[in-house]
Parts: C-alpha cells; sequence; structure tokens
C-alpha cells in the first residue's frame, strides 16, 4: 500500500509513470485549485477596499492630505 | 529513454531550458527594480507588491489554463481547423503529464520556459500604470494577459502550426509581436481607461516630469532585464533537432537548432544580433534623447525588441540598424503620444515594448520577404502584408482591446483606481509615517543621552 503507487523499486522504470501521491484525484485538485484562485482575488479586492477606507478615515482630511504633500 | 544518445539528447534538452528559467527570473527581478525605482518614494512599496504578486498568480493560472491554451488553439477561431482537443489533453491540468512522472521528463522544465515570458508579459503592463491602479484590479488584467492573451497569440502566431503562420507568413522568432507588440497594446488598452497621475497634466495640457525617486535603480532594473533577456532568447529555439524529427520538407541528416517555427538557425546568429540590436538602439536613443540615461538604457530594450522578430536570420549590421529604429520610433512616439492624446505612460512601455515590436514585425517583412515562415509544405512565406496584419492582430486584436475592455468593466464596477486621496497621501503613507514617527522616538531618546 503506498499513496504513490510505489511499493518498491524493484521495477523496470520504462514501465513506470506518474508516481506522484493520490493519482486519479487530478480533476479534483484542478478544480479546488481554481477556487482557491478566484477566491484569492475575491479576498484582495475587497481587503484592498477596506484597508484604503481605514487610511482615508485616519488620514483623508484636507489639512492632513495638504501636509502629507510635504511630508514625503 | 532506452539509448544513450536519447538520454542525452533529453536531458540536454531539459537542462537547455532549464537553465534560461532562472535566466528569465531576472527579467522579473528587472522589472521590479526599474518599476520601483521609477515610482515615487510614497509609492514605492505598494509598486513592488503589485508587480511581484504577478508570479503566484500568472503561474497557478498558468498551470490551470494557460498552457493548455497554447496546444489547442493554433487553428485561432476555426481558421485552419477547430479545437486541437488531443494534442491539448497532455498539457491540462489535470493530465498524468503535469506532475511527477518518469514518463515525461521534459513537460515541466517547458511548461516554466513559457511561463516565464507569461510573468514577462504582465510585468511589462505592470510599469506603465504604477502609483494610481488599485492592485487587486491589476492582479486580474495580469491573469488576462499572463495566462490569456499571450498564451493564444502564441499560439496563433508562434507555433510551428499556428494560423498566422501557415497563412499569413507570420515570422517573429524572438517575440517582438507575441511578447512586447501584446503587452504594449495591452498596456495603451488600460491607460486609455485608467487616466494620467494627478498632476501629470497642466490646465493646457502640458506633460509634467514626474521623475524617478532612484534613477540609479531604475538603470540596474534595466541593465538586469538585459541579461534576463539573454535567457529569453535562448529560450526561444530548440537546442537540437534531426530534420526527421522535424518531419517537414528539410532533407538529409544534419541536425540543426531552430526556432519555434522549427526552421533552422543558430546559437551565433542570435548572439551577434542580440548584441548588435541592443547597441543599435542604446547608440540611437542616446543621440535622439541627448544622452538621457532613462532614455539610453529603454533604447537598448528597443533596440532588441525591434530586431527580435527576425534575429534568428538578420546579419548583425542589419539587426544593429533595425535596433536604431526600434530606439527612435520608441521615443519619439512616446513623446507625441503622451502630448497629443494625454497617455501617462510612467515607465514608457507601451513605446519601448508596443511601438518598437509592431515596427520590427513589419520591418521584418520587408527584409525576410519570400523566406519560408515554416517547415512545412505549403505553408506561406514571410511577406510585408502578412507582417503588417500580424502586428495589427498582436498589438490591436489581442492586446489593445482585451485591456480596454477588461479595464472598462474594472472601472464600471469601481475597482480600478484608487481613491483620490490615497493618491494624494500615496500609497505607503501610514508605513512612512509609522516609519517617521517611530525615528522621531528614537532620535528624541538619543538627545537625552547627549
Amino acid at each position: 500500500m503506498s499513496t504513490t503507487g510505489v511499493t518498491s523499486w524493484a521495477v523496470d522504470l520504462a514501465e513506470v509513470g506518474p508516481i506522484y501521491p493520490f493519482q486519479g484525484g487530478e480533476t479534483l485538485f484542478w478544480v479546488l485549485g481554481l477556487a482557491f484562485w478566484i477566491g484569492w482575488h475575491v479576498w484582495s479586492i475587497r481587503w484592498e477596499k477596506a484597508y484604503q477606507k481605514d487610511r482615508i478615515a485616519k488620514y483623508g482630511d484636507s489639512d492632513t492630505l495638504k501636509k502629507s504633500l510635504d511630508l514625503h | 529513454m532506452d539509448t544513450q544518445l536519447d538520454a542525452i539528447t533529453t536531458i540536454f534538452t531539459e537542462f537547455y531550458y532549464w537553465v534560461t528559467i532562472p535566466l528569465m527570473f531576472l527579467i522579473h527581478v528587472g522589472f521590479c527594480m526599474y518599476e520601483v525605482g521609477a515610482s515615487r518614494r510614497r509609492n514605492h512599496m505598494h509598486t513592488l507588491m503589485k508587480n511581484s504578486m504577478i508570479i503566484p498568480l500568472v503561474t497557478i493560472t498558468f498551470f490551470f489554463f494557460g498552457w493548455w491554451l497554447y496546444w489547442a488553439l493554433p487553428n485561432g477561431p476555426f481558421i485552419t481547423g477547430g479545437i486541437l482537443w488531443e494534442d491539448a489533453a497532455a498539457n491540462a491540468a489535470n493530465s498524468p503529464t503535469m506532475g511527477t512522472n518518469l514518463d515525461d521528463r521534459i513537460t515541466g522544465v517547458f511548461w516554466a520556459a513559457f511561463l516565464l515570458f507569461s510573468w514577462t508579459a504582465a510585468s511589462i503592463v505592470s510599469g506603465a500604470v504604477i502609483e494610481r491602479i488599485n492592485s487587486g484590479a491589476f492582479w486580474v488584467l495580469a491573469v488576462v494577459i499572463g495566462s490569456g492573451a499571450w498564451i493564444i497569440d502564441a499560439s496563433w502566431g508562434w507555433h510551428p502550426n499556428g494560423w498566422m503562420v501557415q497563412i499569413l507568413g507570420y515570422h517573429d522568432a524572438y517575440a517582438s509581436g507575441v511578447i512586447h507588440a501584446i503587452a504594449g497594446g495591452f498596456a495603451l488598452g488600460v491607460l486609455c481607461v485608467l487616466g494620467p497621475r494627478l498632476g501629470k497634466f497642466a490646465a493646457d495640457g502640458t506633460p509634467r516630469n514626474i521623475l524617478p525617486h532612484n534613477p540609479w535603480m531604475v538603470a540596474v532594473g534595466l541593465f538586469i532585464i538585459y541579461t534576463g533577456f539573454w535567457g529569453f532568447y535562448v529560450a526561444c529555439n530548440i537546442p537540437i533537432i534531426s530534420p526527421a524529427e522535424i518531419d517537414g520538407v528539410i532533407v538529409g541528416t544534419t541536425w540543426t537548432a531552430t526556432t519555434i517555427y522549427l526552421t533552422p538557425t543558430s546559437l551565433s546568429a542570435i548572439t551577434f544580433n542580440f548584441l548588435m540590436s541592443l547597441s543599435g538602439g542604446m547608440l540611437m536613443a542616446f543621440a535622439v534623447s541627448k544622452g538621457d540615461a532613462f532614455w539610453t538604457y529603454s533604447g537598448g530594450l528597443a533596440g532588441i525588441i525591434c530586431a527580435s522578430a527576425g534575429n534568428d536570420l538578420y546579419h548583425p549590421i542589419q539587426a544593429m540598424f533595425v535596433g536604431c529604429i526600434g530606439a527612435f520610433v520608441a521615443y519619439k512616439m512616446h513623446h507625441f503620444v503622451e502630448r497629443r492624446f494625454k497617455i501617462d505612460d510612467a515607465v514608457g512601455a507601451v513605446a519601448v515594448h508596443g511601438y518598437a515590436g509592431f515596427a520590427g514585425l513589419v520591418i521584418a517583412g520587408f527584409l525576410l520577404w519570400g523566406h519560408p515562415a515554416g517547415a512545412y509544405e505549403g505553408y506561406a512565406s514571410i511577406n510585408p502584408l502578412g507582417q503588417f496584419l500580424g502586428a495589427i492582430i498582436m498589438f490591436g486584436v489581442l492586446g489593445f482591446l482585451p485591456g480596454w475592455i477588461v479595464a472598462k468593466i474594472l472601472h464600471a464596477f469601481g475597482l480600478l483606481r484608487i481613491p483620490r486621496e490615497i493618491e494624494i497621501m500615496g500609497l505607503d503613507f501610514q508605513d512612512m509615517q509609522m516609519e517617521r514617527e517611530a525615528e522621531i522616538e528614537v532620535r528624541a531618546a538619543k538627545r537625552e543621552l547627549v
């Protein structure tokens, strides 16, 4: 029993193909990967909006903005 | 790999492409340095992260679907046939060859060589839009160009059997159009929707200079891009292949290096021409910009980019003059478009990659007129009209249009541009304030010790 399908190297390598674990689950891995990728975009856009809102609340008044131009 | 020759050829090819990958990684390092150096101090960390996150996002999406697109779509929109499901199946994300597999030792290396081109395409766009685009919006655009638009264009025009090669006689050996014109066009499409940075243009429309916070960093960044470009050129070749394996019209048994189109060239040719076109570009840019460092380095890039379409075949002196033209076109067009259309391209990316790449394709149509575009019977020869149409497809159809459309959608949802207050204070304002306050506190503590 092995997650990779290889239990011994006493084999002819010409007959060995994939050796990653859980072969047969590739489509599931792909779907999970796609979900993770799209979820990351949604999270990053929301996070950035919240981050900017917070910065504007803290520093967005006219005086601070005017001062900011000379600060950095 | 059951014979020694087979094993040596396989391992040499694997290693050949593998070496190009860390070399091409330098292109991204260079782009990050260049872009951060060109931004103002108040924006530099956000600018760095905006570009750096191209790496993971384009990598995973290129694995999920980008690589499959290359193998599935050489026939274009049903021009020379349909979708190549069978050819593409082995390159789909759920194929057993896209993993640790003793029966397939090259796919991952070949995939990565293409992937690094994908990063470059997205990174070119990144520099143009600095200091006012939302990072989240940019990352969506980066996936569209890096794992979508560019790889579709590669499938059409940078594949031995791409429909543009077969019908138009399209030739673009080192990607004047396939990477550079498309990325420049895409950046222009985004810039048209995004608008200029605050203060870039006076009320009467005169452009103001927004200077880089660190010109030295910009220069070193461009030098590093030159270095990485070597890997890019080498990765565009097939290092060694026999006529039998090409299975086209070449006869005899002489093995050769070829372009991606399986047409013969040599490492010697591209070494000559890379350096001569770089030199032509730098010399012209220095002259036309009156010694401006930023434009001299950028002109070197524009020179290589302009000559790249035909650098597999040009004589080195031809490559030098084509490089001169690329730098001249980039410099003049950048300033003309900036003044005339109020386009704020912060690093000249549209000019150096887009206009120089476009010009390079057209020039190759004349200089290589009649040379076979492919290694197979019945394919068109290289010709000016085919190259011009190819340049329009690369810059306009697969570059400008997707960039403009996706930017419009992001803009409609209020996601494209950062709020005005953030742009005024700078993206890194809070971090810089905290740094400043911490420094004041430390200085006060030191004063008590004096």
